[in-house]
């Protein structure tokens, strides 16, 4: 049971502007296993979940195919269309209480399915509804209540028994935990894992990237309707490969960290198409990036290069212009110019050694641009030396090293100025390390 | 260029402090004026040695929050040398523990802090924390010259360790030089 979606594009339309909800996204649901759709908020997930049961709105115009179970769903058959809902795929809508009947008691809305689509009569389904809602936790007084009377953590969860009553293959869950704490939680992942066990799918769309990491297999990170990268779900912060992913990861405050937090440089909201030309002319489309401070951002370009260069801090020329493949990198497919994060600096086996002290002792190290990288220790552990060696500013005895991908010796050797304008070095001790003969003023153009 | 610099750091930009030499200034400003010497050329890798060792809680404080933002903003990529755990663990994407020359952990910081697998960073974490060695063997500082270089003042410490030094291994998302470490 599966839900392939292949080069899928969305674009809502609105007069001669129009917005660019998902463009060429191509993700899959295998069997028994639950893919994480996640990005910042605009970045097309909802829209993508809404597709597969073919609930856009009427101004969506879409291109691409969504395959169920291998078969391609005809949006075009609303017959067929409504005997798949609920029944093959189900959704769990984000805005919770709203999605809800407000006139109806909670339990004739779980149990409506049953007697529309599964043909029971209303007394069975009033039971099954009963123990589906008692199964989230629900106790029995809860059922007779209108949907203003529970709270919002009861009314996710309510929604949960809805969307799954009648076992659907696939399950698609919105933000299905922005409502809940922590203990309520465990209703959605104990729904997760007993699909999985199933063998059905689960596409879960969240912004909470801890919930994702966790209980996701896959995970495709979308950003302003691209999928930017996709890769195994426990890689995501351990692992990220393309930018986007790394900046997303270290927005996210995780528990029992530590870090602080850091964002992402700029902002970006959704993507407006603009279109010119009569109807009947050849039309040109150019589409430009809406940000808070102006429309018209990056102007009137034509819709080329890597949407998220602007916001990238390793963006090269060719970002601007180049058209952005999605290609396999180690095991992840990213849509990355340069192939992911770039390495800022390798070491392999580097040793030193101070007359028969031993200072460092075949040290493999990897950074990647834009990373922060501590090293701990106690006193005469060779933090220092090792430090010295990534800086250029000693020799190792043994081992190569690499900055940007050059080596670094030969770099040291034929062009010092360039490579000591990239590398910026804090001496341990400042009273040491600068000239007394120097002024403030004068010590910075003598570095 | 100078100035803005220096105000990057916190410092005064006025004549009278330009024409101040290194021995008229305290420790503190001495070491931002070092830290904003390494960054006015605009790096794109920064290595800190104990950089803010020598600065008061304050202002260590905003030059870390500085760096971050230059993280973020230019994509700096920074090594930064400490001996300070609770410092490191402020600031790190990924952190790696030395002993004796070895890399003897290395891994996100997050994974380190809350589940430390080698020996030596738990001690080095509880010691973070204030908890005391009590029961710990503390023998002299002597590095075993080729078992485990952790071996003579680990508490768990096996034959195999005297005998074999360890290798950094990959496991669970991090690498740790340890025999005992199974996964």
């Amino acid at each position: 049971m599966s839900l392939k979606i292949k080069d899928f594009s969305v674009v809502y339309r609105d007069g001669d502007h129009s917005i660019q909800a998902v463009e060429e996204a191509t993700i899959s649901v295998e069997r028994g296993r639950c893919l994480a759709l996640v990005g910042e908020s605009g970045s097309g997930k909802t829209t993508l979940g809404k597709a597969c049961l073919g609930l856009l709105p009427g101004n969506a115009q879409t291109a691409g195919r969504i395959f169920l179970n291998d078969r391609e769903i005809d949006f075009s058959n609303e017959t067929l269309l409504n005997q798949l809902r609920w029944q093959r795929i189900s959704m769990v809508f984000q805005n919770g209480a709203e999605t809800l009947n407000p006139a109806y008691r909670i339990i004739d809305q779980v149990a409506e399915p049953l007697v529309e689509k599964g043909g029971e009569n209303r007394k069975s389904a009033l039971k099954r509804a009963s123990a589906a809602l008692f199964d989230m936790g629900l106790p029995e007084a809860c059922h007779r209540r209108y949907p203003h009377q529970l709270s919002g953590g009861q009314v996710q969860r309510g929604l949960l028994a809805m969307a799954v009553i009648l076992e659907p293959d696939i399950l698609i869950l919105d933000e299905p935990t922005s409502a809940l704490d922590a203990l309520n939680k465990s209703f959605v992942v104990e729904i997760i894992q007993r699909y999985k066990e199933r063998g059905k799918g689960i596409l879960l769309i969240t912004h909470d990237l801890e919930f994702a990491v966790r209980h996701g297999d896959e995970m495709a990170v979308l950003y302003l309707g691209q999928v930017m990268e996709t890769l195994p779900a426990g890689e995501m912060l351990s692992n990220p490969i393309h930018p986007y992913t790394m900046a997303l990861g270290r927005s996210y405050p995780t528990m029992g960290t530590a870090r602080d937090l850091g964002g992402i440089r700029g902002d970006a909201f959704y993507r407006l198409v603009h279109q010119h030309g009569r109807r009947d002319e050849a039309q040109y489309h150019h589409s430009h990036i809406q940000i808070p401070e102006s429309a018209h951002a990056n102007g009137h370009a034509p819709p080329t290069g890597c949407l998220f260069q602007g916001r990238c801090t390793q963006a090269i020329e060719a970002c601007k212009t180049g058209y952005v493949n999605f290609e396999a990198v180690q095991n992840h497919q990213v849509r990355c110019l340069r192939r992911g994060i770039v390495s800022a600096l390798s070491l392999k086996g580097v040793s030193k050694k101070y007359g028969n002290n031993t200072a460092l002792n075949g040290t493999d190290l990897e950074l990647k641009a834009g990373e922060l990288l501590s090293l701990v220790g106690e006193t005469g552990s060779g933090k220092t030396t090792l430090a010295m060696i990534a800086g250029g500013v000693m020799a190792q005895d043994h081992g190569f090293r690499t900055f940007e991908d050059r080596d670094m010796d030969e770099w040291l050797k034929n062009d010092m100025g360039t490579i000591a304008r990239r590398i910026g070095v804090v001496y341990q001790n400042p009273a040491e390390s600068i000239s007394h003969r120097f002024t403030c003023m004068t010590l910075w153009p003598n570095p | 260029m100078v100035k803005s610099a220096l105000k990057d750091v916190h410092l005064s930009t006025d004549d009278a402090f330009l024409k101040r030499y290194p021995h008229e200034l305290n420790m503190g400003a001495l070491q931002r004026v070092c830290i904003a010497r390494a960054l006015v050329l605009s790096p794109s890798f920064l290595i800190a040695d104990e950089p803010t060792s020598a600065l008061d809680p304050s202002v260590q404080a905003k030059v870390l929050k500085m760096l971050l933002d230059l993280q973020t903003e230019r994509g700096l990529t920074m090594l930064f040398v400490s001996h300070d755990i609770a410092l490191a663990r402020k600031i790190s994407d990924r952190m790696g523990i030395m002993l004796s020359g070895h890399l003897v952990e290395l891994g996100r910081a997050s994974l380190i802090l809350s589940k430390p697998a080698h020996p030596y960073t738990k001690m080095l974490l509880e010691s973070a924390e204030g908890i005391r060695q009590e029961g710990r063997k503390m023998l002299p500082d002597e590095v075993a010259s080729k078992g485990c270089p952790y071996f003579p003042r680990c508490p768990q410490g096996r034959d195999i360790c005297m005998e074999k030094p360890p290798t950094l291994r990959e496991g669970g998302h991090r690498w740790v030089s340890c025999h005992l470490v199974s996964e």
